[in-house]
């Protein structure tokens, strides 16, 4: 998956790398949470209802994962398109509002 | 009188003396003080009123008091008003003006203060000191104006004060003076002008940091003044910049937080309904109106979410920014108290000149306030930062808000997965397009079979067995026979061999199309009319020969269209599109075809041999390489894919239809394979190959093959067959009729000579020729003899000699003239007493016993499973009552398309493969059951859907 954590250019980008570090995580945990429920509703429109089924019944997160990865198709490529998503939205909300 | 003197006239002085001396006193008069006595007035006045000196002294006195009284009174007006004016002339004054500013900051403040408290945004606490402090400075500063305005009092003259700093100068000299006096020791001219100046500057310098800060003041307006104007002075102070200070100020609104609740009520309102239009607006078809109204929405929000986003990071920058303000005030406040601090320590550590105390002074001020840019610089990005963060999380928390409505919508089933199935299966659709080379090639197969089925069109308008026309009779009649091969009726299986075969035409000459049509034709017709030969498996073979034969018919009366692709073209078009591959040996190179093939099954159960069919393979290989040809996309078959298969797809055609190379290419193997004993030389068709690959249709590979196989075959019997091989490669036959054929010269029409000896090629044994009736051919063509033994019993039927069916000719033969020559079947059947149920003998059948006598032939074909000739599309049978005989929920699940297949005319070919493979596999399988099920049901003979029969037939759905 997208390691947001640890992705200094996406976190300077946005403006949080210098944050204190409660700070930086709560936000990190917000954008992943937000990435994750853009995921679901794109993957929705990927797989069929059968999948979603069987997906549904997964549930370790590396299985989960595995299963993402063989079942939506350049799905690495999907998180990393979330991400950049997610990433110029903030830039173009900031930009019209904090003036950065 | 005389002249005495009143002077010497002493009137009795004791009274009066007395009372001159009590009032003598001191008198004022104009400054001077008097104290002589006046007496002569004094005594003469009472005198003259006849006062006594104690009345007039008591007189006196009141009056004095009443005097006195009356110049005190007059002393205190005076003093007051003098007090009055100048109180007013203070006011007036510049100082008077400081004093009252000071005045009024404070009351401003306290009453900003005072609503703070009030309206909860501060403490009391915080305000009373605030408030102190405030109070504190305003009243050094009134302190300071009035001391100022006293000491231009003092200069004295008006002159003194015009000249202030000349004053200042003096009095500070006096003040030097009175320090020399308060026991300083006795400075030195040149100290004391050092003290002076110093006290000059700090005078001076105070100066003018009260009027800067007066300036600045009187500029403000009244009401911006606020808490953080109280740092204004003290930022002056130690000269902070202009823009450090317009930061500090901050103005929180209650409108504005109003502003916010807002927003937030309508942002949380406007989130199910934008996720609804979210979701829907994703769906594949979503009209324009959709997509308007979500455009519209998206909008909205994101503009109210931008609002949103600004005033709380308004709000949050301006509350950090107050709380900035206290901060730096404090700050200031304590710097302020260094630099003094530390100012002390400098002039304690010696004598400093005047420019060293004011270098050191400008110092500490731009270090006071480079500390403050920095630590507010800090607080700044600190305040930023938070903002950020703030920011971030209202924009995250509100589109996670979204998000997870939008998910609520499609969970609720508002959003439509059609668009999801769909790319589900086009995905398996485009797999299946992938694999359309195996498709294809079915099509080669499904080509051979339309040709074959094709033959019900013609056997449906009435052709005996003997299928008069060229061509169209043969290839109607064998395809209607070939529809029911592997049918359920066992009867049907087990054909001929390929000796009963080559027996009965071997002899034919190919050349001769009228012959050849007599031959073939006088032969089916045999056939069909053996419901008398007492060898019913003799029958059924000799049925399955015709079959045999019929499929050859049928192969060549197939297809639909043709292409004029080249050599190359063909190389190509087996590459295009696919990973061209090394030829690898297949099933069919080795010499042991699997066991369990259909091909080899069908052909070992005829008694052949599988070398045989290696052997014809081998040929096709070895010819491909003279003609570039190249291995298959499959490999499997070098020339069968790219070649025949490719041939088969692209040239369904007649072969004398196709391109040069093409039909040279066939032409060759066709002859190598005669040659090689693989396929009789003179006959329409059969051989161990041929016969093996007619009979397999299930497999896409043999299909090509059989396909091809037939062509070939063809070519061997160009003139017997169809009279479509022998034309020329310009013509471009129809189907089924009309065969225009040129009389086909030495090199285009392939003759082949008996095939020679080879060594080690299979020897057939000799075909098992008719009886020693005259030869049924018709042509005037006289069988060899057949060794008795060799010949096999076969009912007696006297075939007189036939004479030439001038009218069944390989002349064109179109539609029209079947019935013609229907009749003219029947006449010749009826004078050689042929007779369907088998009754030998001479006797003639009369010509109104002829229809008798097809419909013995109908039934006997029926009852042997096979397909009535005569039989056609029932007259009741229309699209409309085959679409009434489905089931309705079928008919829904198989769609329009599907539907349109089911009642089809169209026969099979690439297209029609094509198209029904897409829709097959569109279909889930409970559906595919039920259309198999209908479909094996149908009357197989039907002209509607029979393309998809012979689909599902080629495919193993349905046994054909």
């Amino acid at each position: 998956m997208f390691d947001i954590a640890n992705n200094t250019e996406f976190l300077t980008a946005i403006g949080i790398n210098n944050a204190p570090e409660d700070v930086k995580a709560k936000l990190i945990a917000g954008i992943e949470g937000l990435a994750e429920k853009k995921l679901v509703v794109k993957v929705s429109d990927i797989i069929t209802e059968e999948q979603a089924e069987e997906f549904g019944k997964i549930t370790d997160e590396q299985q989960a994962k595995d299963w993402l990865e063989a079942n939506v198709p350049n799905f690495s490529a999907l998180v990393t398109e979330v991400f950049e998503e997610i990433k110029n939205d903030i830039l173009q909300h900031k930009g019209a509002v904090v003036g950065q | 009188m005389n002249g005495e003197s009143i002077k010497t006239q002493q009137v009795g002085n004791d009274g009066w003396d007395s009372l001159a001396t009590e009032f003598a006193g001191e008198r004022n008069i104009n400054g001077r003080t008097q104290k002589e006595r006046t007496f002569s007035q004094m005594d003469l006045y009472p005198r003259m009123k006849g006062e006594t000196p104690e009345q007039y002294g008591a007189r006196l006195k009141f009056m004095n008091q009443e005097t006195a009284k009356y110049q005190e009174e007059q002393a205190r007006i005076e003093e007051e008003e003098r007090a009055r004016q100048e109180q007013i002339a203070y006011e007036n004054s510049e100082q008077g003006q400081r004093e009252a500013m000071a005045q009024e900051k404070y009351d401003r403040l306290k009453a900003k203060l005072d609503q703070a408290v009030e309206e909860g945004r501060m403490t009391k606490e915080h305000a009373d000191s605030l408030l102190e402090r405030q109070l504190k400075q305003a009243t050094g500063d009134i302190e300071a104006a009035r001391q100022d305005y006293q000491d231009r009092q003092t200069v004295g003259s008006e002159e003194d004060q015009a000249n202030y700093s000349e004053w200042l100068s003096r009095h500070d000299a006096e003040n030097i003076a009175n320090l020399e006096m308060t026991g300083r020791e006795t400075a030195t001219d040149e100290e004391r002008a050092r003290l002076e100046a110093e006290e000059r500057a700090k005078l001076e310098a105070e100066e003018a940091a009260k009027e800067q800060a007066e300036q600045e003041e009187s500029e403000q307006p009244p009401e911006e003044s606020d808490e953080a104007n109280s740092g204004d002075d003290a930022e002056s102070d130690i000269g902070l910049d202009s823009d450090v200070v317009d930061k500090l100020k901050s103005k929180i609104t209650k409108e504005k937080i109003n502003r916010i609740n807002e927003i937030d009520e309508r942002l949380k309102n406007m989130l199910p309904d934008l996720a609804e239009l979210y979701a829907r607006n994703r769906r594949l078809f979503v009209g324009a109106k959709n997509r308007a109204d979500f455009a519209n929405a998206k909008s909205e929000f994101e503009k109210l979410l931008d609002e949103r986003l600004r005033l709380g990071a308004e709000m949050e920058y301006e509350s950090g920014k107050g709380e900035i303000s206290e901060i730096l005030q404090n700050r200031i406040e304590e710097l302020r108290a260094e630099i003094e601090a530390k100012m002390a320590e400098f002039t304690e550590e010696g004598e400093k000149t005047s420019e060293e105390t004011e270098a050191k002074r400008a110092q500490l001020i731009e270090e006071a306030n480079n500390t403050i840019r920095s630590e507010y610089s800090e607080l700044v990005k600190e305040l930023e930062s938070k903002v950020n963060a703030n920011f971030l999380a209202h924009f995250l928390e509100s589109q996670a808000k979204l998000e997870d409505a939008t998910i609520d919508a499609l969970d609720n089933g508002s959003f439509c997965r059609s668009f999801v199935n769909k790319v589900i299966n086009n995905k398996v659709l485009k797999g299946a397009l992938i694999a359309a080379s195996v498709v294809g090639l079915a099509a080669t197969g499904v080509g051979l079979a339309t040709g074959l089925a094709a033959g019900s069109m013609a056997v449906s308008l009435g052709y005996t067995a003997g299928g008069v026309a060229l061509g169209a009779g043969k290839g109607a009649l064998a395809g209607g026979l070939m529809s029911r091969q592997d049918s359920k009726n066992s009867a049907v299986r087990g054909f001929a061999t390929e000796e009963e075969i080559k027996s009965q035409l071997k002899d034919i000459d190919i050349t001769n199309q009228d012959a050849d049509t007599s031959n073939v034709t006088s032969w089916l017709m045999e056939q069909y009319s053996s419901a008398n030969e007492a060898d019913a498996s003799s029958n059924r073979k000799r049925t399955a020969v015709a079959v045999g034969i019929g499929a050859a018919l049928g192969g060549i009366m197939s297809g639909v269209h043709v292409d004029n692709v080249t050599t190359k073209e063909v190389t190509e078009r087996v590459r295009v599109g696919t990973e061209p591959t090394k030829y690898e040996p297949t099933m069919f190179d080795k010499v042991n075809i699997p066991k369990g093939h259909g091909a080899y099954d069908t052909f070992t159960q005829m008694g052949g041999n599988p070398e045989d069919l290696q052997k014809a393979l081998d040929i096709m290989h070895s010819i491909d390489s003279k003609y570039g040809m190249v291995p298959g996309s499959n490999g499997e078959t070098a020339g069968l894919n790219g070649a025949v298969g490719d041939f088969a797809h692209t040239y369904p055609g007649p072969i004398n239809t196709w391109p040069d190379v093409a039909q040279s290419y066939i032409r060759e193997v066709a002859q190598e394979w005669a040659r090689q004993g693989l396929i009789p030389s003179t006959s329409t068709g059969g051989g161990p190959i041929y016969d093996t690959i007619t009979k397999t249709v299930t497999d896409y590979i043999p299909n090509a093959f059989m396909n091809f196989l037939t062509r070939a075959t063809t070519l061997t019997t160009a003139a017997a067959v169809g009279g479509v091989a022998g034309g020329t490669r310009e013509e471009n036959t129809p189907r089924g009729s009309n065969v225009e054929q040129e009389e086909p010269t030495t090199q285009e029409t392939p003759i082949i000579p008996e095939p020679p000896e080879i060594p080690g090629a299979p020897v057939f044994p000799e075909a098992e020729v008719a009886t020693e009736s005259e030869p049924i051919t018709g042509d005037g063509i006289e069988l060899p003899e057949v060794p008795e033994e060799q010949v096999v019993p076969i009912p007696e039927i006297e075939t007189p000699v036939v004479e030439p069916v001038a009218e069944v000719s390989a002349e064109a033969i179109d539609s029209s003239d079947v019935d013609n020559k229907t009749e003219e079947i029947i006449r010749i059947m009826a004078e050689r007493g042929l007779s369907p149920e088998g009754e030998s003998g001479p006797e003639e059948i009369s010509a109104e016993d002829a229809d008798s006598v097809l419909e013995r032939m109908r039934r006997e074909m029926e009852a042997r499973g096979i397909m009535n000739p005569d039989e056609s599309p029932t007259s009741e049978e229309t699209p409309d009552s085959i679409i009434e005989s489905i089931d309705a929920d079928l008919r829904d699940r198989i769609g329009e398309e599907g539907i349109q297949i089911m009642v089809s005319q169209e026969e099979s070919g690439v297209d029609s493969s094509s198209r029904i493979a897409n829709w097959w596999n569109s279909l889930d399988d409970a559906t595919k059951r039920d259309v198999v099920q209908f479909e094996a049901s149908a009357d197989a003979s039907s002209v509607y859907g029979r393309a998809l029969r012979i689909w599902l037939q080629l495919n193993g759905q349905i046994n054909s």
